[in-house]
């Protein structure tokens, strides 16, 4: 699978994971020492993972307002139902305590249960089949440091047929490609970190790109607004077209809604993007300049349906 | 009952359902009226939430001005905050509104103490942007513009408002 970490992350990490092992082989010889490497290395994960759950809003979905962080109980409601997100915290029953690397992995990257069952793309895992092992199984480090919630995850409220799983079979059949979309050639690092952030991290196609009538994302109009996003809210166009798109958008002005909400006319957003941005604000300014760069490399699409705040001049 | 009092009485029970009939046309009316004036009023207050923004992000972003101009302006919004739920009577939900266009999510009453609240939030956050302003660090003012926009304008409109076009 293409990873999509710019070449120069990714040499980077591996030479910190060799690091690693030659260190921890080195003081695994001085058995006395090797536990404490054995902890940081640890530690090491768990920060990097939290930063990942973060760019991910993992916390959005599996958090009900006011409760215990990724202790399950919100509430998502689609043209499907009303799906809750589980408890993701490390205890044994009630949440994904027991789960090894690899059911871990399967879940995030190919949306399928430990037992095999195929999981609602409501749960954005078509988004998050992108992020590369490593980057998953910090998070995973980081979810496993949590406090473990005994509260048990709730069944969903769907209306037939959708309350059938083994119709997300043909589904997925239809419509998950495990494979993100490749980054150009071309591409500088930046954009390709950005491409990382908003395709398989970020998972902004979610609600930015439309869906037809069976919920599957329309990439020929990647990320050119969805009338019918989340809540019955419009997540608007986020494409470069000038008329309908952020085509007319300075740089800073991505970069300000994604840290502080503010739109170019000094509006704030709302909807399920007031959420987004209590995420990306935590982000690095890097990171969130990544974003803008990557945003301004996908083809424009026209979209006079839900178009973008145009600024004032 | 004479034949002459049965008339008395049949119109004057006409005249009853043609007053109430007026009468609730005129409550209607009288109705969008209120809500539009209000609707309007209120939109335009925040539209002057956003001007203040827009000058305190002038400093922030481009060195415009300075920190005392800042501390205005957030003040001014602090000041703005403790008016708004009194701009939200009633019968001016995107649901109740009378055909007026707002944003106003019903939730603004169905859930009043957390609006009540988001309101306050915004007058705390402005506040602290004012306290950084007069202590001059420019970076404690771009973190506190910061939580400004996300926590004080976003956090009320995540939950209260759903834009309409
Ligand atoms: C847009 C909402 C949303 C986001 C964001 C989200 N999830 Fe979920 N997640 C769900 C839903 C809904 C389910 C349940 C799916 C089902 O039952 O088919 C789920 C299921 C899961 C499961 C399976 C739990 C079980 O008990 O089987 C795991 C693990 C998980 N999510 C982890 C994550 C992680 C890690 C992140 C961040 C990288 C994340 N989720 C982000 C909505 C979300
Ligand atoms: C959970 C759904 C959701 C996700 C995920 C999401 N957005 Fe949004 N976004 C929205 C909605 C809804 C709006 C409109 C908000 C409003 O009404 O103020 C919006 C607005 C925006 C805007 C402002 C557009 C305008 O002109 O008003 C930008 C820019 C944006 N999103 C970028 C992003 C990026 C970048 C990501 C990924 C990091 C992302 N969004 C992820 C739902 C989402
Ligand atoms: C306590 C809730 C609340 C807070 C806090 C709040 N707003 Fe609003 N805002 C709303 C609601 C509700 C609407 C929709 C009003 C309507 O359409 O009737 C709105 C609408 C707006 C509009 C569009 C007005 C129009 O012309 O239709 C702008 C611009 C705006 N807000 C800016 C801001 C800014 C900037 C801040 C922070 C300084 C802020 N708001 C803080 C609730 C809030």
């Amino acid at each position: 699978m293409p990873q999509q970490f710019p070449a120069e992350a990714r040499l980077n990490a591996e030479r910190r994971q060799w690091l690693h092992w030659a260190g921890a082989a080195v003081l695994a010889a001085l058995a006395l020492a090797a536990p404490a490497s054995g902890r940081a290395q640890e530690a090491d994960a768990v920060a990097r993972g939290r930063y990942l759950a973060t760019a991910a809003n993992c916390v959005g979905c599996h958090t009900e307002p006011n409760g215990a962080e990724y202790a399950g109980g919100r509430a998502l409601k689609t043209p499907f139902g009303t799906f809750y997100g589980p408890n993701i915290t490390p205890h044994p029953e009630q949440g994904i305590g027991s789960w090894s690397d690899e059911d871990f992995l399967r879940a995030l990257k190919r949306g399928l249960s430990p037992e095999g069952h195929p999981y609602y793309p409501a749960f954005p895992y078509t988004s998050f089949a992108g992020i590369t092992d490593a980057d998953a199984l910090a998070i995973k480090a980081f979810l496993f440091s949590l406090p473990p919630s005994d509260r048990p995850s709730r069944a969903h409220d769907l209306s037939f047929p959708y309350s059938i799983r083994l119709a997300l079979w043909p589904w997925r059949w239809l419509y998950f490609d495990p494979e993100p979309p490749p980054v150009a050639a071309d591409a500088s690092a930046e954009t390709a970190r950005g491409a990382y952030l908003v395709e398989s991290l970020g998972h902004c196609g979610e609600c930015h790109t439309p869906r037809n009538w069976l919920g599957a994302r329309n990439e020929d109009r990647k990320l050119a607004g969805n009338v019918d996003g989340p809540e019955g809210d419009k997540a608007p166009n986020i494409t470069p077209d000038p008329d309908t798109g952020l085509g007319s958008w300075s740089r800073e002005d991505v970069i300000r809604v994604l840290e502080t909400g503010l739109l170019p006319d000094f509006d704030a957003v709302g909807g399920a993007m007031g959420e987004v941005v209590r995420a990306t604000s935590k982000l690095t300014a890097e990171d969130r300049a990544a974003i803008a760069a990557y945003l301004a490399t996908v083809p424009g699409v026209p979209n006079p349906d839900a178009p973008a705040t145009q600024p004032e001049f | 009952m004479r034949f002459g009092n049965r008339v008395a009485v049949a119109a004057a029970a006409g005249a009853l359902v043609i007053a109430v009939g007026l009468g609730s046309g005129a409550i209607r009316t009288e109705a969008a009226m209120g809500a539009k004036d209000v609707i309007e009023t209120r939109q335009k207050a925040m539209k002057e939430l956003g001007g203040h923004m827009k000058a305190i992000n002038g400093f922030v972003e481009k060195g415009e001005g300075d920190a005392a101009m800042v501390a205005e302006h957030a003040t001014a919004i602090a000041q703005t905050s403790m008016k708004i739920p009194e701009l939200f009577p009633e019968g001016t939900s995107l649901a109740d509104s009378h055909g007026v266009k707002t944003a106003a999510k019903p939730e603004i009453w169905s859930d009043r103490p957390g609006f009540e609240k988001a309101a306050m939030s915004l007058g705390t956050e402005a506040e602290e942007l004012a306290e950084a302003a007069k202590g001059g660090d420019k970076q404690a003012i771009a973190a506190a513009f910061g939580e400004l926009g996300k926590n004080g304008c976003g956090g009320c409109h995540s939950n209260f408002r759903q834009k309409q076009d």
